[in-house]
């Protein structure tokens, strides 16, 4: 019988065959309960928090009843976990904190609620992983971030699933005066369904915010995704990109949304679609919406297919189709995301090439 | 068949149903420059796509050798593994960065520690973030080419017209390269309508004219620019096209 110890030295494992140094700080909640955290004793001194979500509610009351659904409706009574981090006013913490979510047994339902906040001038990089050990799982999550008053957050969530698993994330942003954030997704699983809202409120004045959205589809995976931003905040300005990569019998659909009510605000919508199967299907809805008489909201979309003569070209300089295939989809790939972290630069891409030459 | 490093023994090849090169034959030596000039449209590019293995240019009769292998029925990446690469004239452009198209051929070939050299030589610092041939001008186009075949180390250069678009300073580097490959013995079969890149040019050899899709062979590269400077194609009208 494997029991849990192992489970969790399995999950710390394939953390880090997808980058995630969760030794070097971070957090692995295996199923209902975390099993494995650790923060640099430097960092607690200086007043960051990093928990267990209950332990939170329980410990830092104030601040729990300041953030804790706020923007999303649940009852942490009702949640099987979750992480709590907290950085204090203008404290900025370089290295990324690595968080782990992992479904280790069949039928296990993972309910998790995570709350990140960033106080006024402070910066931080969080980087979530989420995969399985088993089949047939579900994982359910919200989260809740709150960026402060020029305070910086870059997040960076892996999806690695197995096929027969479900996903439901629901994702929502505060970002404050001259606040930034930024976010890289990338799913590479083959998950059955994942269903993935995220909204950006942006509150303040000048703040900004970018997200991009990597997902492969492969297999019969269903991936449903929407992203809606707010520039409420005046000058406020965010950008949405997205790659989608259908191959096999995948679909994928993205609903990207921009509403801007403040004054000469800036937004940009970017989704480029690429089908590889026969059955594959991609679809995608860019919505601008002004309400404001200065506001500058562009979008621009395309789906299509590897070209011939792209192909042909990289086949007379050596490359197989194989090769020549991976090569185009890793361009295809990159969304120009310029806020990675050094650290974690090498473990993103690595990711990127598996997924430029995985089949499916 | 010749010893020479390319041989193209009288291969006739069709494009879409239509036959755009007839019969030709063509040696190129290992270290000589040999040019290949004619009108537009007199099958140039085809012969050049035909002998890199370009799958719609189908070679329907004939042979093409590298040194004493029958490359005619290799895909195009065999070829170019087998050390035939190509300058195209007009490539497609890529979603894949310029930096990462040249990493990824230095890797295949072995040519990393002369990447840096090579990208410096080309003047090409500027456009290594960029997706390869996106908005890039004419001549920048030509020296990417040129890069991507200086890091393949082939044994025969296939270039396309490396000097149209570019201008001066940069015709002479170019020169300059096509010559210093030909020094390592790489053969070098060179398309060109235009003096100045071959009168930089030190290691000329033969000269081919290609006329409605047939080759004729001149005396020398430099006579024959010559003779077609001074009086355009009408002498290779007559007899001497195969």
């Amino acid at each position: 019988m494997t029991n849990e110890s192992d489970k969790l030295r399995e999950a710390m494992t394939k953390a880090r065959e997808i980058g995630l140094e969760v030794e070097k700080g971070g957090a692995v909640i295996l199923n209902e309960n975390l099993l494995y955290k650790k923060l640099a004793r430097d960092l607690e001194k200086m007043g960051v928090i990093y928990s267990e979500i209950h332990e939170a509610a329980r410990e830092y009351p104030d601040l729990f009843d300041k953030y804790a659904f706020k923007t999303l409706k649940g009852d942490v009574n009702k949640i099987d976990s979750g992480i709590f981090l907290y950085i204090p006013k203008g404290l900025t913490v370089k290295e990324p904190i690595f968080n782990c979510f992992v479904l280790g047994n069949k039928k296990v339902v993972q309910k998790v609620y995570n709350l990140v906040v960033l106080e006024d001038g402070s910066r931080a990089i969080g980087v979530s992983g989420c995969f399985t050990l088993v089949n047939e799982a579900v994982h359910s999550s919200l989260e809740e971030t709150y960026v402060g008053t020029g305070a910086s957050y870059t997040r960076i969530m892996i999806h690695n699933w197995l096929p027969s698993v479900g996903v439901s994330a629901i994702s929502s942003v505060e970002v404050g005066e001259k606040g930034n954030y930024q976010d890289l997704y990338i799913n590479y699983s083959e998950a059955k369904s994942i269903s993935f809202n995220t909204m950006i409120y942006q509150k303040g004045s000048d703040s900004t915010s970018r997200a991009d959205q990597i997902v492969s589809g492969t297999g019969f995976s269903s991936l449903k995704y929407s992203t809606e931003v707010f520039l409420i905040g005046d000058r406020s300005s965010s950008q949405l990109i997205s790659r989608l990569l259908a191959r096999g019998k995948s679909s994928i659909a993205t609903k990207a949304r921009i509403v801007a009510s403040g004054k000469l605000t800036k937004g940009h919508i970017e989704c480029k679609g690429l089908t590889l199967g026969d059955g594959a299907e991609i679809s995608t809805v860019p919505e601008l919406r002004s309400l404001s008489n200065d506001a500058e909201l562009t979008h621009e979309a395309s789906i299509g297919k590897i070209k011939r003569e792209e192909l042909e070209y990289l086949e007379s300089k050596g490359f197989n189709e194989e090769e020549a295939v991976s090569l185009l989809i890793r361009g295809f790939l990159e969304t120009g995301f310029s806020d990675l972290p050094s650290t974690i630069r090498a473990s993103v891409e690595s990711v990127l090439d598996k997924l430029s030459k995985a089949k499916g | 068949m010749s010893q020479a490093s390319l041989s193209v023994s009288g291969i006739t090849v069709e494009v879409d149903g239509t036959i755009v090169v007839k019969k030709a034959n063509l040696d190129v030596r290992s270290g000589e420059i040999a040019i290949l000039m004619g009108p537009n449209g007199s099958g140039k590019t085809s012969l050049l796509r035909a002998i890199m293995g370009f799958p719609s240019y189908k070679i329907i009769a004939g042979n093409i050798y590298l040194d004493s292998l029958d490359v005619t029925n290799l895909p195009s990446w065999e070829r170019a593994k087998a050390g035939i690469a190509i300058a195209n004239q007009a490539p497609p452009a890529l979603s894949l960065k310029t930096k990462w198209l040249f990493q990824k051929i230095a890797e295949k070939y072995g040519t990393q520690e002369e990447l840096g050299k090579v990208v410096n030589e080309i003047m090409l610092q500027h456009l290594l973030e960029r997706p390869a041939f996106n908005g890039f001008s004419g001549g920048e186009v030509k020296r990417a080419e040129i890069a991507t075949v200086m890091l393949s180390k082939p044994k025969v250069a296939l270039l396309d017209e490396p000097d149209s678009g570019v201008d001066v300073e940069s015709t002479k580097k170019i020169a300059n390269m096509i010559d210093a490959m030909a020094k390592k013995g790489v053969a070098i079969l060179l398309v060109t309508h235009a003096g100045m890149l071959v009168r930089n040019l030190k290691m000329l050899g033969r000269g081919y004219v290609m006329i409605n899709g047939r080759i004729s062979q001149g005396s020398n590269a430099r006579d024959l620019l010559k003779s077609v400077l001074e009086e355009g194609y009408r002498n290779f009208r007559g007899s001497d096209i195969q």
